[in-house]
């Protein structure tokens, strides 16, 4: 897919002229009939996700990945279920630090999907922004944000995460600005760069 | 599409605002799909990505923003594109990095009527941006849109960004612009 976009870049103004105009995503595109029950579904599993998340259920977390599903997060990689209980696990409110338990949530949106032809797997790329009161006023804030790029596949009727690999541009390490549009890679086995690794040679956070 | 459009509405001076005439409310289908439509131009844009940002418009699709209008896919991707080179121009040593002018928008709330041909569509969605390594939302406002089918895949015949923070670029308070189309735009100079 990425040559074929590189292609397609490489005839740029011909191709923003002319009538048929650039391919949005995958071609062909992947919207075949049943996709709107399909993205659905997959919204719903993003806002489970995000509910997990924030009200620190790990268990519930860990369900919506399949048995070997790879989570990759700000702080390293977890492979399997197993694995990924145990690191959400560790998700804890801050500090009692205020005049009640803070909290943190977070919003996923503008999600560019795409399901495969047989509907069994599909991919997709989504930002999220993470709002929290995480200091002693209480007062709302903007903690991080960044995009996923997450593979599904469909199991006995149901959607999971096969893969999810998180981008956070408040860490150098898991940032993705500079690098391309990431909806030009999709269905490409790796991964957008992060910032730290096409600039190895910074020490910041 | 828009030939389809003034014809459907009738009401030809109205017929970029208003809803049309016979609208009903999108199918499942057609709200996914034009919700990924959304994502594309949200990535597209985040992204600076000229080209995938004009290819959600259509051929002779118009994009009204705070800093004018731009008619055409050519034109369209220009905006980007000079964007990109504008940010890449400002940044300076060390600053080319991390920061830059990197923002993430993010969009909800959309409201959507469709022609009873299915074949265009109104859009009314809320959008905000957030910026900064210090990250906080630096702008809000919403976008009004018209959508037109070609080929069975949705583009925007026109999108017409608003933005509470930019002088003329915002609302009225108490209008609700889904039941107030009437009072639209009073803020915006065409």
């Amino acid at each position: 897919m990425r040559a074929l976009f590189i292609a397609a870049a490489g005839a740029a103004a011909g191709a923003v002229a002319g009538a048929a105009g650039v391919s949005l995503a995958s071609d062909p595109p992947m919207y075949r009939a049943g996709y709107a029950e399909d993205r659905a579904q997959i919204e719903d599993l993003l806002g489970r996700y995000a509910l997990a998340v924030d009200f620190n259920d790990a268990e519930g977390y860990g369900a919506l990945f399949t048995e070997d599903g790879v989570l990759v997060h700000g702080n390293g990689r977890e492979d399997g279920r197993d694995a990924i209980v145990e690191f959400a696990s560790g998700f804890v409110p801050d500090p009692e630090d205020g005049v009640r338990p803070s909290r943190y949530q977070h919003n996923i949106t503008n999600l560019v999907l795409e399901v495969a032809p047989d509907g069994l797997s599909a991919e997709g790329v989504a930002e999220w922004v993470q709002a929290d009161n995480a200091n002693p006023e209480r007062r709302t804030e903007i903690g991080y944000f960044g995009h996923s790029e997450d593979k599904y596949v469909k199991i006995d009727g149901r959607w999971y995460f096969a893969s999810r690999e998180i981008f956070n541009e408040g860490l150098a390490r898991r940032a993705a600005s500079g690098q391309d549009n990431p909806v030009r890679h999709m269905w490409e086995d790796a991964p957008t760069p992060t910032w730290l690794e096409a600039n190895p040679d910074y020490t910041g956070n | 599409m828009r030939m389809l459009t003034l014809a459907a509405v009738s009401v030809a001076l109205a017929a970029s605002l208003a809803a049309p005439a016979v609208a009903r409310k999108p199918t499942a289908q057609e709200k996914a799909d034009i919700e990924t439509l959304a994502g594309h131009y949200i990535f597209a844009i985040d992204w600076r990505d000229p080209e995938a940002y004009a290819a959600t418009f259509a051929p002779d699709g118009v994009l009204n923003y705070g800093g004018g209008q731009a008619v055409g896919r050519e034109e369209i991707a220009t905006v980007i594109r000079s964007l990109r080179e504008r940010e890449l121009a400002n940044a300076e040593d060390g600053e080319e990095t991390r920061g830059g002018g990197y923002n993430q928008h993010f969009v909800s709330n959309m409201v959507i009527d469709v022609a009873e041909d299915g074949n265009s569509a109104t859009e009314l969605a809320y959008w905000f941006a957030i910026s900064g390594e210090d990250p906080a939302i630096s702008s809000f406002g919403h976008y009004k849109d018209e959508l037109v089918k070609i080929d069975g895949e949705w583009f925007y015949a026109s999108r017409r960004t608003y933005n509470e923070q930019a002088e003329g670029r915002g609302t009225f308070h108490f209008f609700n612009p889904v039941t107030n189309p009437e009072r639209y735009g009073a803020h915006v100079e065409d």
